[in-house]
């Protein structure tokens, strides 16, 4: 036994470091991972097509990497990616230009660039490359009171423009997100009092204005919101399909792979959008409720990560990734659930879609790194 | 080590925040459990219906419709798969691409298709076409991923088997339109369905009809069947077994090729319909999946009208074949006897007119025999004289003309001029000089080709005027008799029947004598009778026709009858032939019937030797035997 004692000495800083790792958070972005592929081959099995591609293994295949991707993460302090922060922003902006320029249309949408056999979304990266690059503007500002218009108009053009390159392709949902985020960040830092009450009153202007502005499939998106079954068959018709999915699923589901609704096309997207319309079919109010709980929970552990974050950019980081998960969570099941109007915003970890995983893992690892690294465990 | 250059640690009012924030979160995701709650369950039994009619779609099923066969059991109609394309609206993203290329693949006009499926419902399959040609399912099956929306389906469709012949007997099929729709609620009519809009599909609709069912099937968005959850078990319609040769209508059919007209072949035993030609024919096949756009007005905008039946609806003067009627009606009127004589030199002056015989310098004395074997004017005109209009008329309803037979509800009916007639249509008094022109079938009558095969018909029977029909038999799909023609006489012509031997002998005559008319219409082995007509298309002036019929423009020239039966003792076939302005031509349709009757019987096409052309013993003929030239007697009347 005795002998031992050199090797566990030597291995105690990662001994140390392993036991601050938030096994809660990694059970559940694993959790997730694994959900989203039973759910994805569920969705997918009636269609001979999507099954052929085994969407289901190359998910699996992406967790897994996701997951390796996530340990190495962990190995570099959280910090050598924020003093990156520039470098990673100015890739993801090329690769947005790049998606306008080259990118592979699907549905209408340009939003994937095309590397041999892969396939990368810059618009999931970019989520992340926004947060970052926040994390390390408003960290390294010194001052405790809350930011003033000048300081704001710099990190504002900084997210405009992957915004509205996203914006462009189209992804308004996942633009909207990227916004939102980085406007929840600033306020954590704060902003000034003046300026909330001038963005306040300038949306009570503009709305209405805005509202001429948006296309009429997106205004009708809008109106069905208030009374779907007003139009069942046109513009209500997914968000009902989708309500009709969840509820018949009842208490305890239909069962697995026994969604009649998802089978039977009836709901678009399925693998993607609508997937957890196809888990509330198949595995009813309690899959339903386990796969909302374990949500919170991974959000309350990254909130967690940020409050006892060592600095404030370690804070932001965890925040910006909690707000992000957030966001796309609530957005998309929302939408599922017929609260918000359809908007094509996919699951996190849930979903099908390569670069979503690898992103969300590697976030889940900034968060991570950030609890590993919090006051006085700082060493390794 | 990086914290000395950054920021520094997190500032409580952040830390504020930053919790304010996470309660926010919860606080959202409490409404999606409320909201899950909600769905799943106070409302899921709701949902959980909804999601079951969602699945299960009632879908229509058309059974097959009952097949037609001719009297010797050839099918002559059945029915083949055939693939109509839908659109679901709802499920095509681009409404517009994909009606552009329905439009241009089924060849409709774009404009025209996107109106009405603007107006369709946009979950229900609308049906952009029905019998799609295999190209076109090809081409939309093979691009399914890029028309979502669009599908065919297979459905049983009319296939006629008849080489596009027969077409004005079987009839067609047309789409049910709104107001039939309306009208045929109890019988389960849907919008979509075809039914018999003429002919013998028309008249037996409610036999033919296969049952429409539904079947509930689990359907997926798309609207594709993937299972059948309670199938609907087809109901065919029952069959039709006609009294059509069909053999016998090909022939006449390829025979009266070229020809505007009419040919009606009838069982003079039982009135049974053996073979109905009206040309232009039409090709039932067309309509098969129902006829719209330019086909149909092409066809409605036709000159020569070939939707018309002309057996049934076509009118014409009866010319010479009237002298039939006239003879019965002066021998059983007894004006004539058999023997009696009248002296023809080529013309008949009445009042301040001269009617002029056909054959200029005329027959001289004739008898009634000769008057029917050389159609000779004057003979009529005398007697036409003596008879006067209301006998005539009386004698031409006995024989059924200018009445409807009752065939069929599309029939016309003619006209049999009258002093009561006239003073109504015209309000003005019957003129006799009006009766002579009338007693050689010119003037006002009117019959149709049916009218006069049947006439004919009667004639070779003795005296029966049967009821045309054309159905013999209806039977189930598993063979069960459900309906049984059974022969209906109109009535039965009261005349003796020795006024009909002499009749039937005049019409020997015609064929068979060696001054007969229709000379060319003989056969070795069987005798046949029949007489030629010809009939004034326009009105001219009888007294003093001069023009030769192949100068006249077409409208103006004569239409040509001939009618006929056979054998002479046994009749089994009696057959009218009418040929719309055929002028000269018409002289042809004296083979045309030998040909046909020929075929019939089953005897070869053979000439009679002279020995047969001789007179039979006891019958008495005029001792002076002038042979004429063929060609004299083409040109009768």
């Amino acid at each position: 036994m005795r002998t031992s004692a050199p090797i566990l000495k030597t291995l105690s800083p990662f001994r140390r470091a392993l036991g601050q790792v938030d096994w809660l958070l990694v059970g559940a972005t694993v959790s997730l991972s694994g959900i989203g592929v039973l759910m994805i081959y569920s969705a997918i099995h009636s269609n001979q097509d999507l099954l052929a591609n085994g969407l289901h293994w190359k998910q699996a295949l992406w967790s897994t990497i996701g997951l390796l991707v996530l340990s190495f993460v962990l190995l570099f302090d959280y910090h050598h990616f924020t003093r990156m922060a520039y470098f990673f922003y100015g890739l993801v902006i090329v690769l947005l230009v790049m998606v306008l320029f080259a990118g592979r249309v699907v549905y209408g949408a340009k939003r994937w660039l095309v590397f041999g056999p892969m396939r990368l979304q810059p618009s999931e990266v970019a989520r992340l490359a926004v947060i970052i690059i926040l994390a390390r503007i408003f960290g390294a500002r010194d001052s405790s009171e809350p930011l003033r218009l000048g300081e704001l108009i710099y990190p504002f053009i900084l997210v405009m423009i992957p915004v509205v390159l996203i914006a462009k392709q189209p992804d308004l949902g996942t633009a909207f997100t990227v916004f939102m985020t980085a406007a929840v960040l600033a306020l954590m830092v704060g902003v000034e009092r003046r300026i909330l009450y001038i963005l306040g009153a300038g949306a009570v202007v503009m709305a209405p204005v805005g509202w001429f502005f948006l296309k009429e499939y997106q205004r009708n998106r809008i109106l069905t919101l208030f009374n779907p079954e007003a139009d069942p068959l046109g513009t209500g018709y997914q968000s009902l399909q989708s309500k009709i999915a969840i509820g018949s699923g009842e208490f305890w589901g239909k069962g697995l792979l026994q969604g009649t609704q998802s089978r039977l096309h009836f709901l678009p997207e399925k693998h993607t959008d609508f997937i957890f319309s196809v888990l509330s079919e198949e595995l009813g109010f309690v899959g339903g409720i386990f796969l909302l709980v374990v949500f919170l929970v991974f959000i309350h552990r990254c909130m967690l990560a940020a409050l006892n974050a060592g600095d404030k950019e370690g804070a932001l980081i965890a925040t910006g990734v909690a707000t992000s998960f957030f966001f796309y969570s609530a957005f998309n099941i929302g939408m599922t659930l017929g609260l918000i109007p359809i908007v094509g915003i996919p699951l996190p970890l849930v979903s099908y879609g390569g670069s979503a995983s690898l992103t969300s893992f590697i976030a889940v690892a900034l968060v991570i790194n950030v609890r590993m690294r919090r006051k006085g465990f700082n060493s390794f | 080590m990086f914290r000395s250059r950054m920021g520094g640690e997190t500032p409580d009012k952040m830390r504020r925040r930053m919790q304010w924030l996470a309660f926010a979160f919860s606080l959202c995701m409490m409404v999606l459990f409320v909201q899950l709650w909600h769905l799943q369950v106070l409302q899921g039994d709701k949902f959980r219906a909804l999601s079951e009619n969602n699945r299960i779609a009632y879908r229509v099923v058309r059974s097959p419709r009952g097949l037609i066969y001719d009297h010797g059991g050839r099918l002559l109609a059945d029915n083949r798969a055939s693939f109509n394309l839908y659109l679901v609206k709802e499920n095509s993203p681009d409404l517009n691409e994909a009606v552009r290329h329905l439009a241009r693949m089924t060849d409709q006009p774009y404009d025209e298709l996107r109106e009405k499926v603007r107006r369709a419902n946009p979950f229900r399959p609308f049906l952009i076409k029905a019998d799609v040609d295999r190209k076109t399912m090809a081409f939309f099956e093979e691009h399914r991923p890029d028309f979502p929306g669009v599908f065919t389906q297979v459905a049983p469709l009319r296939n006629y088997r008849t080489e596009e012949r027969g077409g004005h007997v079987l009839g067609y099929l047309g789409e049910v339109d709104g107001q039939q729709l309306q009208e045929l609620t109890e019988f389960n009519y849907r919008q979509g369905d075809l039914l018999g809009k003429y002919g013998v599909e028309r008249a037996f609709e409610r036999y033919l009809r296969g049952e429409t069912g539904f079947k509930q099937v689990e359907v997926d968005a798309y609207g594709r069947e993937l299972r059948v959850v309670v199938p609907f078990v087809e109901k065919p319609g029952n069959n039709l077994h006609l009294t059509i040769d069909y053999a016998l209508q090909a022939k006449a059919e390829e025979l009266f090729r070229d020809f505007e007209g009419s040919i009606i072949i009838l069982d003079p035993r039982d009135g049974a319909i053996l073979a109905l030609v009206s040309n232009p024919a039409i090709d039932p096949n067309q309509f098969a999946g129902g006829l719209r756009g330019k086909s149909w007005r092409r066809l409605t905008s036709d000159p020569l009208k070939p939707l018309e039946n002309r057996a049934l609806r076509g009118q014409y003067p009866p010319g010479s074949i009237f002298k039939i009627v006239m003879a019965f009606a002066t021998l059983n009127e007894k004006v004539m006897r058999p023997d009696d004589k009248v002296y023809c030199n080529g013309s008949f002056p009445f009042g301040r007119r001269v009617f002029a015989d056909w054959k200029q310098g005329g027959h001289g004395p004739i008898d009634l025999i000769q008057s029917l074997a050389q159609s000779c004017d004057v003979y009529y005109y005398t007697v036409g004289n003596k008879l006067g209009i209301e006998r005539i008329a009386y004698y031409s309803h006995l024989f059924g003309l200018g009445e409807a037979t009752g065939y069929d509800p599309g029939e016309k009916g003619g006209l049999v001029p009258s002093d009561a007639w006239k003073r109504k249509r015209f309000n003005e008094r019957w003129y006799p000089g009006e009766t002579i022109s009338v007693s050689i079938g010119q003037g006002f009558n009117l019959i149709t080709p049916m009218q006069a095969a049947n006439m004919m018909a009667a004639v070779a029977n003795g005296g029966t005027l049967w009821k045309p029909f054309v159905v013999r038999e209806v039977t189930s799909p598993q063979g069960e008799v459900l309906y049984r023609h059974r022969p209906e006489a109109i009535h039965k012509i009261p005349i003796p029947k020795e006024i009909f031997d002499t009749v039937r002998e005049g019409l020997r005559e015609v064929v068979n004598g060696p001054r007969g008319t229709a000379k060319r219409a003989a056969l070795a082995e069987v005798v046949v009778s029949g007489k030629t007509g010809t009939a004034q298309a326009v009105r001219l002036n009888l007294t003093g026709r001069k023009a030769k019929p192949e100068d006249l423009p077409r409208p103006y020239r004569d239409h040509g009858w001939f009618v006929a039966f056979a054998p002479y003792d046994e009749p089994r076939i009696a057959i009218a032939i009418l040929g719309e302005h055929a002028g000269k031509a018409g002289s042809s349709f004296a083979p045309l019937a030998r040909d046909l009757i020929a075929f019939y019987l089953g005897v070869p096409v053979k000439p009679p030797q002279a020995v047969a052309a001789a007179p039979r013993a006891g019958v008495p003929r005029p001792a002076a035997i002038v042979p004429i030239p063929e060609e004299a007697n083409l040109l009768e009347d």
